[in-house]
């Protein structure tokens, strides 16, 4: 069962072997029947029960999809590339301006508005990545650090001079006359892209690009000495990802219906972050793993939260007044605990077993 | 003009506060080599502290203060042992990773135990109008200042003198060289981050004095960090004039045009400082051997 | 505190069976067996990657830093397992390294460095082991003063030797001195190293990559490749032998053809473990 690869050509494909062709079509077929698995809370016929289903519901996965293509990007430039970035909220940010300019005050048809909000992202984020010539590390991290607060400002300007403190609001996307109204016909949409997202980040990371951003996070000297053009390739990461944060971002928004600058906060940042050390840095499945425990976190604690009455000692106001409060510190004892034990995160756990798995019954 | 120098005193003074936060993360930062993300958060946790000590606990002002720097030097030294403990040689973006988680969870642990609306001191430190150089200026203004001076003194008596400060500043070039010495690394990097965090928790409880205690104090606490980065990020005294620095530009910034656009206007003084002096005012470009 | 040469000397150091890895698996000393007699200088040479400063490391306890452990085997100070002992506390126990690369503390003064050698130092120091120092390296009693990061490459190596003396050690681990020396620096820096070892009777394991000078300063030799002693002896034994000569000291002059394979002879030599 190991991944022994025998040649360049059956590492270069999408699916290296008949059993994960086996194992695609399933997965296939269980997400299309997941839709009706949760609306209808029963599986094959066999009822489930709220608490079963950890309180989730198709909004619960839409978000989720949300959180894993933003958290892809995410993970693309600091767990790849290892550039560190906090403006993860200023990215998103902009395709909620780029939405609002382009469809709200000047009514360009969805897919135009996502592009442009994907382009206007790149150019952001072109311009974030331009310290990363000079900057390294620390440094990066606090230049996106400031970055971070004149882009919110931004945002603020714009929307108190277009629209008031109430927000902005979006109308729900139609392609070709087919309006993305419900949460059902959300959840295709959603989960095309996503897989769209995670097969173009998985390909791009088997070619020569992907691979020489891994470098310039090993050694960018070494890289450079080999030719790697490295303040190019450091560009090219952040309006390459910034590019994916912008287009998600516009797509949040649509989903929601409405926001405001408030939700693009520094904490907005740390939860991304949070969510993929959860998950794993540096890997897809980290960052699908971490998006889909950062999304069931609060829906598991709002139905444990049902059955404790609020005036139990601790838990009580916890789980009923705080809830925010508590997800907030749960996700962060959980990053530090993982930090110091397991810092490769869910994704390390998954290669243990994998490896423990396949060395069986010589799995040291 | 009097309005200008209004602004300059206050500035002076805020600044002094996050010259204090800047002082103790530099102090951190340079023997540990950890980046304390969550130091801005520290300065919220000694102002909420305190209101808890003055208020609901009814302790006299200042024995409250010093209970709180007490206070905040346990943290340090329990964050130390627990934490950081297990972080010495893992890489900057794990350890910035763990103090950004830390940040979370201090805020969120403030929310649920404070609540989010504002709360004031009963009573402050002597906040009276005194004349000085032919302008009125707040005496709790320049108390704040001569505080902070007073320990900016001392650190640096003790940096300078003591045998304590001998070894942290030779722990905080080299690690391997301190411990070949003979040095006890441990329990230098516990006594660096209970100064460090006593002296946010100090920010803190001067802040209490000077504005109202609420969750925004940890987004001014924010502010050490260009405080810091302008001084240099290795210099402590090149912390306390980027600090002061700060507060003037701030309080210049929202007097002439606002709050809000105060707060960019530091930023983009950080920028500014990243791309043509990283090093800031006070540090040295450090040569890396590849 | 010399023994009589009469009576056999004890050891001041033992290493018996080391086994290190660096890492998950990655083996660095594959049972490494050596002795420092009281008051004598032992070399420990072999070329690059051989395992000599992971040797060092693991006396001075510094392997943790490194990422390294012991996987098995003792090291003995005094009669005593130091191997679980914190670096800080070997120190205090009286084994000193002054190590590769000197690692002298640039921002601190030549007189700060001294002192914080003495920080581990049972009974503190007095001013009187400063000057003994500067006796002992006077070029920079001179410079006492100033910054150490200042100092010359020969001058940072005194400052470190002297570091090392300021823990008042039974025993000196001294990591290549002469790397990156010019070699009269080099020799005068031996020489002095002869006057302490004269004067107090310190017990000094020398890792050298220039052979020749540590086995004209030392008593015994061992020869570390790839992790193993492969070859031990008197120092002046060792001088003489070929195979040694042609791998470490630059071979004879006039040889005729030389190969590298006729040399593999000494690889078959296995210490076994005592």
């Amino acid at each position: 069962m190991a991944r022994m690869r025998t040649s360049y050509r059956q590492e270069m494909r999408v699916l290296s072997s008949r059993a994960r062709v086996g194992w695609l079509l399933l997965g296939i077929a269980a997400l299309l029947y997941l839709p009706s698995v949760l609306e209808n809370q029963a599986i094959f016929g066999y009822g489930l029960t709220n608490t079963q289903l950890l309180g989730v519901g198709l909004p619960q996965v839409n978000y989720a999809l949300i959180a894993i293509m933003a958290a892809v990007a995410l993970n693309l430039l600091v767990g790849y590339t290892g550039l560190l970035s906090l403006g993860h909220a200023a990215f998103f940010s902009v395709g909620a301006i780029t939405a609002a300019v382009l469809d709200v005050q000047n009514d360009l048809p969805f897919p135009l508005v996502i592009l442009g909000a994907g382009l206007a992202g790149a150019a952001v984020g072109a311009f974030f990545g331009l310290p990363s010539l000079r900057l390294r590390g620390l440094y990066l991290l606090l230049s996106t650090f400031a970055l971070h607060f004149i882009a919110l400002y931004v945002f603020r300007e714009y929307q108190n001079r277009n629209f008031g403190f109430a927000g902005i609001s979006y109308e729900s996307p139609t392609i070709f006359g087919f309006t993305f109204d419900t949460e059902t016909r959300w959840y295709f949409l959603l989960l095309g892209l996503s897989a769209v997202a995670l097969l173009t980040s998985r390909n791009l990371l088997k070619m020569r690009e992907g691979r020489s951003l891994v470098a310039i996070r090993d050694h960018d000297v070494a890289a450079g000495a080999l030719g790697v053009p490295v303040g190019l390739q450091r560009i090219k990461a952040f309006a390459l990802t910034s590019f994916m944060t912008s287009a998600v971002g516009a797509l949040y928004v649509y989903y929601l219906g409405t926001t405001t600058f408030e939700a693009y906060s520094l904490e907005f940042v740390i939860n991304y972050f949070a969510i993929i050390i959860i998950g794993g840095m540096g890997s897809l499945l980290g960052s699908v793993l971490g998006a889909l425990v950062w999304i069931l976190l609060p829906s598991a604690l709002q139905t444990f939260a049902t059955s404790v009455s609020p005036d139990t000692a601790l838990i009580g106001p916890l789980l009923n007044d705080y809830q925010g409060q508590t997800v907030s510190m749960l996700l962060g004892l959980t990053v530090i605990l993982i930090m110091i034990f397991k810092p490769g995160g869910l994704n390390s756990f998954w290669l243990d077993i994998k490896r423990g798995v396949s060395k069986w019954p010589y799995s040291s | 003009m009097a309005e200008f120098f209004q602004y300059v005193i206050g500035g002076l003074a805020i600044g002094s506060v996050y010259g204090l936060v800047a002082l103790g993360f530099v102090l951190i930062f340079k023997s540990t080599d950890v980046f304390n993300f969550a130091q801005g958060d520290l300065l919220m946790v000694g102002g909420y502290l305190l209101f808890t000590m003055v208020a609901t606990l009814s302790l006299p002002l200042v024995p409250a203060m010093l209970a709180v720097l007490a206070a905040g030097a346990v943290l340090g030294v329990v964050l130390q042992a627990v934490v950081f403990r297990s972080m010495i040689g893992r890489p900057l973006l794990t350890v910035v990773m763990v103090t950004i988680a830390l940040s979370l969870v201090l805020k969120a642990v403030m929310q649920i135990i404070y609540g989010p609306q504002e709360r004031t001191l009963p009573s402050t430190l002597p906040n009276d109008s005194i004349a000085f150089l032919g302008l009125r200026v707040s005496s709790l203004d320049l108390l704040v200042m001569a505080i902070t001076a007073v320990c900016v003194l001392a650190f640096a008596l003790f940096f300078r003198r003591s045998k304590l400060g001998l070894q942290m500043r030779a722990t905080a070039e080299s690690v391997e060289a301190s411990v070949l010495s003979g040095i006890d690394a441990n329990k230098v990097f516990l006594v660096a981050f209970g100064i460090g965090t006593a002296t946010a928790a100090l920010g803190g409880v001067l802040m209490g004095n000077l504005q109202v205690i609420s969750p925004q104090l940890s987004a001014l606490g924010l502010l050490a960090f260009p405080a810091a980065v302008i001084g240099g990020l290795t210099s402590i005294p090149g912390a306390v004039v980027g600090g002061l620095t700060i507060g003037v530009i701030q309080q210049l910034a929202t007097g002439y045009i606002s709050g809000a656009a105060a707060n960019v206007v530091v930023y983009g003084v950080l920028m500014a400082v990243l791309l043509l002096r990283p090093y800031g005012l006070f540090g040295s470009p450090t040569v890396e051997r590849v | 505190m010399t023994s009589d040469a009469a009576t056999e000397r004890q050891s001041v150091l033992k290493v018996s069976g080391l086994e290190v890895a660096y890492g998950p698996s990655a083996p660095a000393l594959r049972g490494v067996t050596l002795e420092v007699p009281e008051g004598s200088a032992v070399a420990l040479l072999g070329a690059n990657g051989a395992g000599k400063t992971t040797t060092i490391r693991a006396i001075s306890g510094l392997l943790r830093l490194h990422s390294g452990r012991i996987l098995q085997g003792s090291v003995e100070f005094d009669g005593a397992d130091i191997s679980k002992l914190r670096a800080n506390k070997i120190v205090s126990q009286g084994v000193a390294q002054v190590p590769e690369g000197r690692m002298v503390f640039a921002e601190l003064t030549v007189e700060e460095n001294l002192r914080i050698g003495a920080t581990a130092r049972k009974g503190g120091y007095s001013s009187e082991d400063i000057d003994r120092v500067f006796e002992l390296f006077p070029s920079i009693a001179s410079r006492r003063g100033d910054q150490a990061g200042w100092l010359s490459g020969g001058e940072q190596q005194m400052v470190a030797i002297g570091r090392g003396l300021m823990a008042n050690p039974r025993l000196l681990l001294l990591d290549e001195v002469s790397l990156g020396l010019a070699p009269i620096i080099t020799r005068s820096i031996f020489e002095r190293l002869r006057e302490v070892r004269a004067q107090y009777g310190t017990s000094m394991l020398v890792v050298e990559q220039n052979a020749r000078l540590a086995l004209e300063f030392c008593d015994y030799a061992y020869i570390l490749d790839t992790g193993r002693i492969v070859l031990e002896g008197p120092a002046a034994r060792l001088r003489e032998d070929p195979q040694v000569q042609e791998l470490y000291l630059g071979g004879e002059i006039g040889e005729g053809e030389r190969s590298f394979a006729n040399a593999k002879r000494y690889r078959r030599r296995r210490r076994w473990l005592t």
